[in-house]
């Protein structure tokens, strides 16, 4: 069950890292944009032309999560078969 | 007014006792108090998460926050949904696998040793109890302003509720009142947002509208508005991210589902509901509260303070736009979502002491399944005791701070010991119980010593931590002292056989 540990384990941890680097990556936005506020809003105004530019984007980002969470709910089942597999 | 919140919470009371009487026929046995046997579906498990982990706090919390913060409460929503991906990938099936009923069955079951259980239990009990006093103290002041009732006995009430639901119910009890609670508050969100829209006459009125209110005026669509300096935006986002990875009052929800694939479903599907509440809030009932609430001489103060306080703003929200009786239910709704997160954490809470904490004093035969029911029982009724009276004597602190405690806690002291019990074939017990112990001090000593205790709180001049919130600094700290004191205590008959065992 540990990482690593087994031979046929090593490409589906590979992945659940890769996904794990990206979800902290899109959680980090809101983060950077608020302790950095003045990279942000040109971005946002740039993009919507003066409309909340910041809600429809955090909103999609929200829903991107919601895609997230079923491509890691697949990748766990890989992991769990990987770790059958290897009758661990 | 008064009445008809009444009749709408006399009716939210009366379904939830009857859901535990209807519970407690079927919740004789132990699995059945902890676990509810293992039979709740991964959709039902799903539901109930998102019922769970949608707390008062949560819901009406960050509407106040973001009222006058604006954007920037994207933190609050974004770092759940984040955390529950990295449950679904990480967590959720191992924990499944090995758990029983307590995060206690897990480390036991992965570092083979018993003390290992105590501690996870006293970590649960402090995590949860700081957690519930957060939920009871924003309760009685919700209560409180709804029905005219005093601080002290809007806490009793809900305190006693909440007991009788465990006591009687357990964790089936829990499950329901928490799966109704989440139904409700989609429906009341949906509503809301609806309304919201139809009244300002369509989205981008709504969003103009609350733009031209603002006295920040369009600033309240940029970022920057919670005046966060850099390191505290990526620590609070850290905290509450790791927070969620360790809250136990969550993780114990995985045992109540029949395997891994109900587990990771139930983590799907509390994602997407949470997210789909989430967003209502954030692009609609928000944006929205500043629409309606802002200059509303019936909802803001002479001052320019909202009446009953900021967590009140989503209330003063469905009155605006509902009138007295959407007002009353919605109030029904947010008193199911009290209900529901604090009877969460009280099986937590009764769990951890009588399955972990007095487990292995009492491991004979004699004292057997019984007795550790009715120790859970007592646990229930003295937890929800203490934290009905610690919530009376914080009843001033800020919430948002108890939670932030809860939250830095978790992030210090399971988080970093549970990720490595499953991950790291070296950890050992006493570099758990190092680490988690240096995670819960330094956790609640740099959170003494910020700005929002030490200076607001016990009044001294300056902070001795700049930062309010310390979680960048305290769970990396807690897996330093993990990994250092796993390699200073390596059994030398472990290290090359039985690792390819782990």
């Amino acid at each position: 069950m540990c990482a690593g540990n087994a031979p046929s384990r090593s490409g589906e941890d590979a992945v659940r890292l890769i996904g794990t680097l990206i979800i902290i990556l899109l959680a980090a936005l809101p983060a950077l944009f608020a302790g950095w506020p003045g990279r942000a809003p040109a971005f946002f105004s740039s993009l919507w032309h003066g409309a909340p530019g910041s809600i429809v984007v955090m909103s999609g980002l929200m829903l991107a999560f919601v895609v997230l969470a079923g491509i890691c709910g697949i990748i766990a089942r890989k992991a769990v078969a990987a770790d059958e597999e290897a009758g661990q | 007014m008064i009445s008809i919140a009444a009749i709408c919470f006399l009716v939210t009371v009366a379904l939830t006792l009857a859901i535990t009487a209807w519970a407690s026929r079927k919740s004789s046995s132990r699995s059945a108090m902890y676990a509810a046997e293992g039979r709740i579906s991964g959709g039902q498990n799903g539901l109930a998460i998102a019922g769970d982990f949608m707390s008062a706090t949560t819901v009406l919390g960050v509407v106040g926050l973001f009222f006058t913060g604006g954007v920037d409460t994207m933190i609050y929503f974004i770092t759940p949904p984040a955390a529950m991906c990295l449950i679904l990938l990480w967590t959720a099936g191992p924990l499944r696998r090995l758990g029983r009923f307590t995060l206690g069955d897990v480390l036991v079951a992965r570092l083979s040793e018993p003390r290992m259980r105590v501690f996870s239990g006293v970590s649960t009990i402090v995590i949860s109890l700081i957690y519930l006093i957060a939920q009871l103290v924003g309760a009685g002041a919700l209560v409180s302003v709804l029905f005219g009732l005093t601080f002290n006995l809007s806490v009793i009430v809900v305190g006693a509720l909440m007991a009788v639901y465990i006591v009687f119910g357990g964790m089936l009890a829990a499950t329901w009142v928490q799966i109704i609670k989440a139904c409700l508050l989609m429906v009341g969100m949906v509503l809301i947002s609806a309304l919201c829209i139809g009244h300002a006459g369509g989205l981008a009125a709504l969003f103009a509208k609350a733009g031209a209110l603002h006295p920040a005026g369009s600033g309240l669509y940029r970022f920057g508005g919670m005046k966060l300096d850099p390191f505290s935006a990526v620590s609070l986002t850290v905290g509450l991210a790791m927070g969620v990875l360790g809250l136990p009052h969550l993780l114990i929800r995985f045992f109540t589902v029949p395997d891994e694939a109900a587990a990771r479903r139930s983590m799907v599907t509390a994602c997407a509901i949470i997210c789909f509440v989430f967003i209502l809030t954030f692009a609609i009932i928000g944006p929205a509260s500043v629409a309606f609430i802002t200059h509303n001489p019936a909802f803001v103060g002479p001052t320019g303070a909202v009446k009953g306080g900021p967590n009140m703003v989503v209330i003063h929200l469905a009155h605006a736009v509902g009138g007295e009786v959407l007002m009353g239910a919605f109030s029904a709704v947010a008193f199911a979502t009290i209900l529901a997160v604090v009877a969460g954490l009280t099986i937590a809470i009764a769990s951890a002491t009588s399955h972990d904490v007095f487990h292995p004093r009492h491991t004979d035969a004699q004292r057997g399944e019984a007795g550790e029911l009715w120790l859970f029982r007592i646990a229930a009724l003295v937890g929800s005791a203490v934290a009905v009276l610690l919530a009376i004597v914080f009843q001033k602190e800020n919430v948002a701070y108890l939670v932030a405690l809860a939250m830095t806690v978790s992030a210090s002291t399971n988080f970093p010991v549970v990720i490595l019990a499953l991950y790291w074939k070296r950890f050992t017990s006493a570099g758990a119980l190092l680490g988690g112990i240096v995670g819960l001090l330094s956790s609640v000593g740099l959170i003494v010593l910020s700005p929002g205790v030490w200076v607001k709180v016990l009044h001294h001049a300056h902070p001795v931590f700049p930062a309010d919130y310390p979680a960048l600094i305290s769970a990396p700290l807690a897996f330093i002292v993990c990994w250092l004191g796993s390699l200073a205590t390596q059994p030398a008959a472990k290290i090359a056989p039985a690792a390819a065992s782990a």
